[in-house]
Parts: C-alpha cells; sequence; structure tokens
C-alpha cells in the first residue's frame, strides 16, 4: 500500500508540475500555437442583417493552386532578370544544348544549392525547389549522373558546416575511377557552383584562423575549390571545352580568382540565392534562352581587404571598459541573452560604402587630385557596381537632360538600341556628380565621384530594335547634408553632371572625360547644370537628428578618442589603419544606463486623456466616413474614438506583439498575424485562420507559399515592375496565408559583404534599395498588408548586434543607411517599421526618439507604428516604457500589461503616448486586410480556443490527482507509524 | 512523526541530494543571472530544497524527501519557465545554432537533482 500511493504520489506530481508548466508557456504563446493548430481565438457575431462587401482588399486568384504556380513563375523571372553574368570570355556561353549539351556539374552545391537563407528569414516549410538537376534539364542540359550521384551519395560529407566551406577537392571527386571516365561524355562544359550562405545567426568569418577559406576568409575560396579549379583547368581543352563558375551566393565571393589564367575559367554568373525556381532561369541563361539582363546591385572586390570597411567590420571593446564594468548590469555568458554595453562599430567610412569609395578614390587618383594616395582600381575592383553583360550588346545616343524648374525634375532621355544579333534587355543607369567644393572641405561633406540617381530597364529589343528610356530625377537628390555646416540639406554652388552609363565605372570614366578631357568616356552622354548655393530649398523643417551617433560630435565623448572619418581632400591621411579606438566617458555610462529604467520619466499633474467614454464607434467606423473617404490618421474623429477605450484596454494593446496585434473586443479590433521574412513567406498558407487558404477550406492549404532569389538579385534586376509585382504576389500570399503585416522589407545596407542577413537586404545603394523597396511596398499595401520596414538602422552586421553603438556622421546616415527607409515610407507608402537591435551611438534604436519620432514620423510622414525587434530576452521590462516615449509602439513580444500599472497616476505624459502608440496600431489595423470580412454590424468575440480548454481541464484534473495522492502518501506515512 | 531511519539510504540520499541541490542552485546562478532565462524561483526553490538536508540528519527523512521532491519538481519546471524562450530561440535558429555549455549542464544538474529525489521518495525507509 506505502509503495503505490509513493508511485502514485511522484507520478501524479510530475503530471501536476508538467501540466501547469505548460499551461503558463502556452498561456504565453496562445496567438501562435493557435495560429499553428488552426484554432481561432476569436469569432465574429453579425448582430445586421444588412448585406455589405467586406472584401475591402480582394484577391486575384481563387484558388491556392494558381497563385502558387505564379508565385513559382515570379521566382524564376526574377532569376532571370537578376542573375549578372560577370564573364564571359569568347562568347563561351551560351550553349547550344543541342551540341554541346553534355556537362558535368561539379561542386556540392549541385546537390545541395543554396535556395534561401538562414535564420529567421528561412523557410521553415519550403515547397519542393527546383533543384540543378530538374533546372539544367530542363533547360535541355544532359546532366552527367555520376558525378551528380557522387556529390548526392557524399553530400553528408562536403557540406559546408560551422566555420567550413568545405566541398569536395579534386582528389576527391576523380578517386571514383567511374565517375572520372563519364567527364570525357559530359565534357561540353564543366560547371562549378560555389556555395556561400549564412543567415540571422551571423557574420561571414573574416580573417577567422577556424574558417578554411584562404586566410581564414568564408568569401575566398578553399583548398578544396582551388584544387577542384586546378584540376578542371588541367583537362581543359582535352577533357572539357569549357569551365564555367556560377556564384550561388548572396555576399559577393572575392572574385580574384575568375581572372587568374591558372584556373582557365571562361564564364561566370552571379545567382545569389536562388529561391524556390530560380534554378530553371539558371538553367535557361545558360542554354541561351534567357538573355541575362541583371546588373551588380553590389561591387564585387578582387578581395575584400580592398573595401575600407573591412578595417572596421566587426566589434571592439571601448578602449578603458573594464574601468566601467561593474556599473552596467550583469549579463550572464550565454550570448543570446546578452545586452552589449561596451561594444562598438565606427563606420569610419563615412558615405564612401561600396562604388561611391571605389569609383571616387579612381577618380581623384586618374585627376592627380592631391592626397589621392595609392590606388589601383583594376587591382581592387573586379566587377563594379551596376555591371553586367548581355548576349548581345546595346548603342545609347540621343542623350538629354531637362529641367523643370516649376517641378524641380530633371527628366533624362537615352535612347537604347540592339546592336547585336539576339533578343535583350539593358539597363540604363543614370549617375550624378556634385562639385567637391572648397565648402564642402571646410565643413566636411563628402561627395561621390558618381552616384546613382535612377534607372530604367527596356523591354526585351529585338536586333536592332530601339527604344528611349526616361528617368525622373527629383532636384532634391542634388542637395547634400551639411551636418558640420548649416546643419541641414545644403545645395552647393557648382556644375552637377548627369550621365548615362552601363555602370558605376562607366559613368566615372565620362565624368572624367567631361571634366578633364580625357579619352576614358563619352561626353556625348553628360549633360551639366550650373548652381548657385542654396541653404534653403531642401532644408525646411530639416535639422541634425544624430549628433548622438557621431563620436566627434556626442557631447559626452572622451578628449582621447582617435576618431576620423575618411576623406576625399586627403585619401592617404584618413583611410583607416585597424579599428578606431574610443573611450568611455562617465557621461556615457549614464547616458547608456539611463536607458534601462524610467527614473528620467518626469512625473507631475499633466492631464490624461479620457477613457472609457462611450462613442458607440467600432473600429471599423475608422474605416472611412460617410462618402467613403479614409479617414486621415490627424482626423479629430479618431479623438473620439480613442476616447472610448480604457487605460487596460491600451495597456494590453500596446503590449502585445510578438508577430502580431492583440485583439480588443469593446471596439471590435480583430487580432492580426504579422509575418516575419522578406524573401517569402515561411508558415504554411493554412496556419492562420484569418487566411483565405483557411476560409476555403483549399486543398493546398498544407503547402507554403513559394520564396524568392535573395534581395540582392530582385535589386539586380533594376527593374521596379518585377519589384511592384513581387510586393503584389506576396501581398497575395498574406491575404491567403492570414497575415496583415509583413515584417520583410529589409533595408539596412550592404555595408560589407559580411553581413549574414545580406540576403535580406538590397543593396550597397541606398538609391536603389530604396527605389526597388518602394514599389515592393506598393504591391504588398495593395493587398492590405502592412509593410514593415526594417531594421531601422545602423544595422550591417550580427555580432554583438544587440546594445552595439554605432558610430557614423549624420551624412553617412542621412545619404547612405536610411535613405532607403525614408524612399520606402515617402514614395512607396510603408506604414511601419521595426527598429534595429544596435544603438545609434550610446542610444537604443527602440529609444531614439530623433530616430523614431522625428525622423520617421516628423520627416518621412509615417501613419502607422514602430515595432521594436524579439523583445524578450534581450530588453528589459523597465526599458518598455523608455522606448514608448520615444516613439517605439510596440515590443515585439508578449509583455505584461501590468508594466503600465504604475503609469495609472501621476504620469500623464506616459497616458498620452500610450494612447498615440495604441492608435498608431488602430489605425495600420483598420487599414489592413486584417478587416475583410468586418462590417459594422460585426462584433467580435474572445474565445478560449479548444487546445487551451484542454489543457486547463487537464491542468484541474492533474492537480486534484496530485492532492489526492499527497493526501493518500501523508495518510499511509502515518498509518506506518500509527501501526 | 514519520519516525526513526530504517535504512541508511534515508539519511544519505537526502544529504546527496541537498548537496546536489546546492551545487545546481548556485551554478544556475553563476551562470544565468541578470539574464532572461534566470528564474527567481527555481534558485530559491534548489536552494530550499537544499537546506531540507537537515530535516533527515534530524529523523525526519521520509518527510523531507517528500519535501524536497515536490520544491526541486517546482524548481525544475521554473527552470524550464525560464528556459522555454532560449530553447526555442536555438531550435529556429535565429540567434544560436546550438546550445551553450552552461545550458547543457545546468539542465543536466537539475534533471540529476529530479531523478535523484524521485528515487529518494521511492527508497524503502
Amino acid at each position: 500500500m506505502r509503495i503505490i500511493s509513493k508511485i502514485c504520489h511522484v507520478v501524479f506530481s510530475f503530471l501536476f508540475a508538467i501540466m501547469l508548466t505548460a499551461y503558463f508557456i502556452t498561456a504565453e504563446n496562445v496567438g501562435i500555437i493557435s495560429a499553428a493548430l488552426n484554432q481561432p481565438t476569436s469569432e465574429r457575431i453579425d448582430v445586421s442583417d444588412e448585406i455589405q462587401d467586406t472584401d475591402y482588399f480582394k484577391t486575384n486568384y481563387t484558388c491556392l493552386d494558381d497563385l502558387i504556380n505564379d508565385g513559382i513563375a515570379l521566382s524564376e523571372e526574377i532569376m532571370a532578370e537578376g542573375a549578372v553574368l560577370l564573364k564571359n570570355d569568347n562568347n563561351c556561353l551560351p550553349l547550344d544544348p543541342n551540341s554541346e549539351g553534355n556537362i558535368s556539374i561539379f561542386g556540392v552545391a549541385s546537390v545541395d544549392p543554396a535556395y534561401g537563407g538562414e535564420g529567421s528569414a528561412a523557410a521553415t516549410n519550403p515547397l519542393d525547389p527546383v533543384d540543378v538537376k530538374e533546372g539544367f534539364e530542363s533547360a535541355g542540359f544532359t546532366i552527367n549522373d555520376k558525378l551528380y550521384g557522387f556529390y548526392n551519395k557524399n553530400k553528408n560529407a562536403y557540406v559546408s558546416t560551422g566555420y567550413k566551406i568545405n566541398d569536395a577537392s579534386w582528389s576527391d571527386v576523380t578517386s571514383d575511377e567511374k565517375v572520372s571516365a563519364s567527364f570525357g561524355q559530359y565534357g561540353d562544359a564543366a560547371v562549378v557552383i560555389l556555395k556561400r550562405i549564412r543567415g540571422e545567426n551571423g557574420d561571414l568569418y573574416y580573417n577567422n584562423p577556424s574558417c578554411d577559406g584562404e586566410g581564414g576568409n568564408y568569401l575566398a575560396l578553399n583548398e578544396n575549390e582551388k584544387s577542384l579549379l586546378r584540376g578542371l583547368a588541367e583537362l581543359k581543352g582535352t577533357t572539357f571545352n569549357k569551365i564555367i563558375v556560377l556564384l550561388n551566393a548572396p555576399n559577393q565571393i572575392e572574385a580574384e580568382f575568375l581572372f587568374d589564367p591558372e584556373y582557365k575559367i571562361d564564364a561566370a554568373l552571379w545567382i545569389g540565392s536562388v529561391g524556390v525556381s530560380g534554378m530553371s532561369a539558371v538553367g535557361k541563361i545558360l542554354s541561351g534562352e534567357i538573355n541575362p539582363s541583371g546588373r551588380l546591385s553590389d561591387t564585387f572586390w578582387m578581395k575584400h581587404e580592398y573595401n575600407p570597411v573591412m578595417a572596421n567590420f566587426g566589434v571592439r571593446q571601448y578602449a578603458n571598459s573594464s574601468d566601467f564594468s561593474s556599473q552596467f548590469p550583469t549579463t550572464s555568458g550565454n550570448s543570446y541573452t546578452g545586452m552589449n554595453y561596451t561594444t562598438y562599430v565606427m563606420y569610419q567610412e563615412g558615405i564612401y560604402v561600396g562604388y561611391r569609395y571605389a569609383e571616387t578614390r579612381y577618380y581623384d587618383v586618374v585627376s592627380l587630385r592631391p592626397g589621392a594616395g595609392d590606388f589601383d582600381y583594376n587591382e581592387a575592383v573586379a566587377y563594379p557596381f551596376g555591371y553586367g553583360l548581355s548576349y548581345t550588346s546595346f548603342e545609347y545616343k540621343d542623350f538629354s537632360v531637362d529641367y523643370d524648374q516649376r517641378t524641380d525634375r530633371y527628366t533624362v532621355k537615352v535612347t537604347v538600341k540592339n546592336t547585336g544579333e539576339v533578343a535583350g534587355k539593358e539597363v540604363v543607369q543614370i549617375y550624378l556628380q556634385k562639385p567637391y567644393t572648397d565648402y564642402d572641405v571646410k565643413n566636411h561633406i563628402e561627395k561621390s565621384a558618381a552616384e546613382l540617381v535612377g534607372y530604367g530597364k527596356t523591354e526585351a529589343l529585338e536586333p536592332g530594335a530601339e527604344q528611349q528610356i526616361t528617368v525622373s530625377v527629383n532636384g532634391s537628390q542634388l542637395a547634400s547634408y551639411d551636418a558640420y555646416g548649416i546643419g541641414s540639406y545644403y545645395l552647393d554652388a557648382g556644375s552637377y553632371l548627369f550621365t548615362a552609363a552601363r555602370n558605376s565605372h562607366e559613368a566615372t570614366n565620362n565624368f572624367l572625360a567631361e571634366n578633364y578631357g580625357m579619352d576614358t568616356g563619352d561626353t556625348n552622354m553628360v549633360a551639366s547644370f550650373d548652381k548657385e548655393a542654396d541653404p534653403i530649398t531642401y532644408s525646411d523643417g530639416i535639422v541634425n537628428l544624430f549628433d548622438g551617433g557621431d563620436i566627434l560630435r556626442y557631447k559626452n565623448a572622451s578628449d582621447k578618442n582617435n576618431a576620423h572619418y575618411i576623406s576625399r581632400n586627403d585619401w592617404a591621411g584618413t583611410m583607416p589603419d585597424g579599428k578606431v579606438d574610443i573611450y568611455l566617458t562617465q557621461e556615457m555610462v549614464d547616458d547608456i544606463i539611463r536607458q534601462n529604467g524610467d527614473g528620467w520619466i518626469e512625473s507631475g499633474n499633466t492631464a490624461y486623456p479620457t477613457y472609457s467614454k462611450d462613442a458607440g464607434l467600432q473600429l471599423i467606423d475608422m474605416r472611412a466616413d460617410n462618402e467613403g473617404n479614409p479617414i486621415p490618421s490627424d482626423s479629430e474623429y479618431w479623438d473620439e474614438f480613442m476616447d472610448q477605450l480604457s487605460y487596460r484596454e491600451i495597456a494590453e494593446l500596446i503590449t502585445t506583439g510578438l508577430r502580431k496585434t492583440g485583439l480588443l473586443e469593446s471596439i471590435g479590433k480583430p487580432s492580426t498575424v504579422e509575418h516575419n521574412g522578406p524573401t517569402g513567406l515561411t508558415q504554411k498558407y493554412g496556419e492562420s485562420v484569418n487566411g483565405l487558404a483557411y476560409i476555403y477550406g483549399d486543398p493546398d492549404s498544407s503547402k507554403s507559399p513559394p520564396y524568392y532569389p535573395s534581395l540582392g538579385i530582385l535589386a539586380s534586376t533594376f527593374n521596379t515592375d518585377i519589384a511592384a509585382k513581387f510586393g503584389e504576389m506576396l501581398g497575395e500570399d498574406a491575404l491567403w496565408a492570414g497575415y496583415s503585416g509583413f515584417y520583410g522589407i529589409g533595408l539596412n545596407t550592404h555595408r560589407s559583404a559580411y553581413d549574414g542577413r545580406n540576403f535580406e537586404y538590397y543593396s550597397e545603394d541606398p538609391f536603389l534599395s530604396g527605389a526597388q523597396a518602394a514599389r515592393v511596398v506598393t504591391g504588398l499595401q495593395s493587398k492590405g498588408c502592412n509593410a514593415y520596414v526594417k531594421h531601422i538602422a545602423g544595422y550591417e552586421q550580427q555580432t554583438c548586434r544587440v546594445g552595439l553603438s554605432v558610430w557614423s556622421n549624420e551624412q553617412a546616415y542621412r545619404e547612405i543607411y536610411l535613405e532607403p527607409f525614408r524612399m520606402a515610407i515617402v514614395e512607396g507608402g510603408a506604414s511601419n517599421a521595426m527598429t534595429s537591435y544596435t544603438r545609434i551611438g550610446v542610444t537604443l534604436c527602440p529609444a531614439s526618439r530623433e530616430l523614431c519620432t522625428d525622423f520617421l514620423r516628423g520627416e518621412c510622414g509615417m501613419k502607422g507604428f514602430v515595432v521594436s525587434d524579439m523583445w524578450k530576452g534581450r530588453y528589459l521590462d523597465s526599458q518598455l516604457v523608455t522606448c514608448l516615449m520615444a516613439g517605439c509602439d510596440l515590443p515585439d513580444s508578449d509583455l505584461s500589461a501590468d508594466i503600465y500599472d504604475k503609469y495609472e497616476e501621476n504620469y500623464g505624459n506616459v497616458a498620452e503616448q500610450m494612447r498615440t502608440a495604441a492608435k498608431r496600431i488602430l489605425y495600420a489595423t483598420v487599414n489592413s486586410n486584417a478587416m475583410n470580412g468586418i462590417s459594422a454590424g460585426t462584433r467580435i468575440v474572445k474565445i478560449t480556443p479548444p487546445w487551451q480548454q484542454a489543457l486547463i481541464t487537464g491542468t484541474v484534473v492533474s492537480g486534484i490527482l496530485f492532492l489526492l495522492s499527497t493526501l493518500g502518501y501523508a495518510i499511509t506515512g502515518i498509518s506506518k507509524r500509527s501501526f | 512523526m514519520f519516525g526513526l531511519r530504517s535504512n541508511p539510504l534515508s539519511l544519505v540520499m537526502p544529504l546527496i541530494c541537498s548537496a546536489l541541490s546546492v551545487v545546481t542552485a548556485l551554478l544556475y546562478r553563476e551562470w544565468f543571472i541578470g539574464s532572461a532565462e534566470f528564474n527567481e524561483i527555481a534558485f530559491y526553490l534548489m536552494l530550499g530544497a537544499g537546506a531540507l538536508g537537515i530535516l533527515a540528519i534530524i529523523g525526519l527523512g521520509d518527510f523531507a524527501a517528500s519535501v524536497q521532491f515536490l520544491m526541486l519538481l517546482g524548481g525544475s519546471m521554473f527552470y524550464i519557465y525560464g528556459m522555454y524562450y532560449y530553447v526555442s530561440i536555438v531550435l529556429v535558429g535565429i540567434d544560436l545554432q546550438s546550445f551553450s555549455t552552461a545550458f547543457i549542464a545546468c539542465s543536466a544538474l537539475v534533471g540529476s537533482t529530479v531523478a535523484l529525489s524521485t528515487l529518494n521518495v521511492l527508497i524503502k525507509r
């Protein structure tokens, strides 16, 4: 009896403990679990007999099958227009599948290519992709099956793991005699696929001895890859006719090897990560069915050491951080949890990112500018920004630029003629050169020798056909940010040159030809406009916001710092010679720690807003007025509406995040589900009860949406129509999968090729990023899915990302890092934004009023809300109100509304900001597809989903059993002693 | 009320259990204090369970075993509650691809204390 009671006691104790823990953990994640189980957390009750059309955002599809197929086709189209032909010696490509279609594909990526990226944006339930074999065979090629089989069989031994690139060496590949013997039969071409991939969980390795790439460099070749290329080179001309390299990497592999005669490489194609069906396009590009028309969205360096950014990539500890370590909250040794307080990176290059450095330095060296120093462009740059080959050739003519003073716009026209023998598309790039003047030198304004200000892409032109491309450039693009002078945008006096060019280097050469009479370029492609100095026109309402992010301007900076920025006024004297040393001061430490709490917030007698006033309004009433016009966010009507909410309701709404917004029954606000990841939706269509797939019970609900090539490839299309189509397709996927928001307009800059998340971002160039993203946003939001531009701002590396201090200057912040965000909001209309984990100077991005309020709302006019990046595990609850007051409206986590209890009295200023944040969330929701199906007569009621009901029941039952068994155990224990 | 011990294990087991609980609690605190994964209730329950070893010495082994078991079980549940988010982050690969050594070691210790205290309850006295 005693042993039975013991066993019962133990078993039921375990059961109760497990059930109780499960209850509390799942209670924090009801939304996500319910979505995964297809169980609703609310239901809609129609209390009106009136029939209304409540499909405010309509789909163009009647079933998922069609939608998925169109998405797969779009993924292929993006690759078709975005893949960049880097090298094509002796017209090696295209290969005619009928006469040279027997090919051998080398590299473990032949069986394990990079389809997407890693981390939170990785496809978790991907559709079956078009693999290499399928892609090439569908293009008409016959693949060496023995070689393919070798890689398939040994895949696990050769795939990249951790720090290692791995892959099979030449001796590994040729160790199997049957494989070696097969080469002759498939010798029309050897195609080598080189793969590199990372993601949110880390940067690519640079100078890391654990990495097997040359010099510990993940973007260099490793010995196995080199031996493979050498082995193939030895067989070239005897066994293999041609050697073709596919760079299957969103990040730019060092391209020096493509020029190495030892490897005898004939052709190279950059394909990024290929998405669900990009491999079909790759096969067709090789066969000539598709003529490549992609142009590089990033510079391909010979070696990344030539990129001045690399001197300051990664992290550095403040030189005297140990003196202050006791003042910072203790963090664990677990890197996931660690908020960084003493690490920083300095963007010492200022605006000279990517081609802005290479072309400007080249321009200054060639034009013999004093202090230009020693720089060999051809040694540093393999392929410039904007570069890309075609199977045909194009002639540019009839270039003109007209200025319309009334609209302050420049209209650039150029006619493109296909002078080759096959049809093809051409990208026309418009570059601007601003004058670099004494005023600039005096006020530390930097100017790039060439910067992209517009582009256009032709239709597929048949041989001999022509098309005029027209590009409009806004006059504001001529101004530069003058942080140290007038503290706003300034139009300098001097000559402003426009050119139409095929890439950034050609543009620079055109400018050299125009300015110095050199025979480097075509002066017929240059137009010049003289301007007077103008400090007024473009500075209206804009002032320095980020002095605190510039270590040369930050008021509490140490005088021991050795920081400076690169300047074209003295290249040789200002180039980085290692990471910059910055010292902490006590005031800096105070500024950092102050953000961990709310002690700085003043309490007092500020009036509280009105609460719980019955106005009889539902959220749907805020969608449009009686005439059907949208109600603007600054309408007084919103005040009346907001007066209805209670303090608690507001607190709950602004603490319910984690890829969603919360339900508010009283005003008929539905909960929303937001997606995370820029290259396509990563969850299955049927996972949300809000989606059409679930509502219609579509037979393909268990499938996942298509995923797309890395965004660098989308940028390389230089095609805004494709960008808009991509956005619209994401919007359709969102409608069918039940998402009302998309944490996925990734707009951080490709400052370096080593950022693990580069596949989620567009380009090194802010204009290209912003212009493509603006169209994606427009397409996406046309389907009622709110765009979240992310991660604003200064988030160009993964290492020590949480709390990392980023030091740059305001010109670079505005012209490079914030410009894509501005364009996506101002031109694309992006509703929402997600902040970065990093700091601007010492200020956490979600705690930066300058960023979240002054810039996003004040300058850009963003109407929706700002969400932090993942809150839990990074930020402290005590930081929530600090972020709220800065303008970050919602944490990306579910937090307790109790955090706001202490502000219910004596903090009218906090209450007002809470109300503002809630209104922004409600405004974004009411203008989203979340309102589909909701009419004036709809009431939304919270329900406990069946899984949670079952869990509660189980917990109660196990609790009773636990009590009974404990009682029994005690009684038998007493009995044993008594008798 | 629960009488004298009739089995040497009834003294040794609670003491081993107590020692292990204290070590686990202290290491848990050392490794995770200040992080979102650190749960104070778990820490105090483990520490409290350690202190219960004293009851075994004064002859309340049966009672000590039972309470120690419940405290450690509760502590482990709070430990899991504190850790689950970290575990989910690692599993989906957002930040980390593998669990930290501290997490693995601490989890093994917590599991061991619960297993030992379960045996302590079940042994015959």
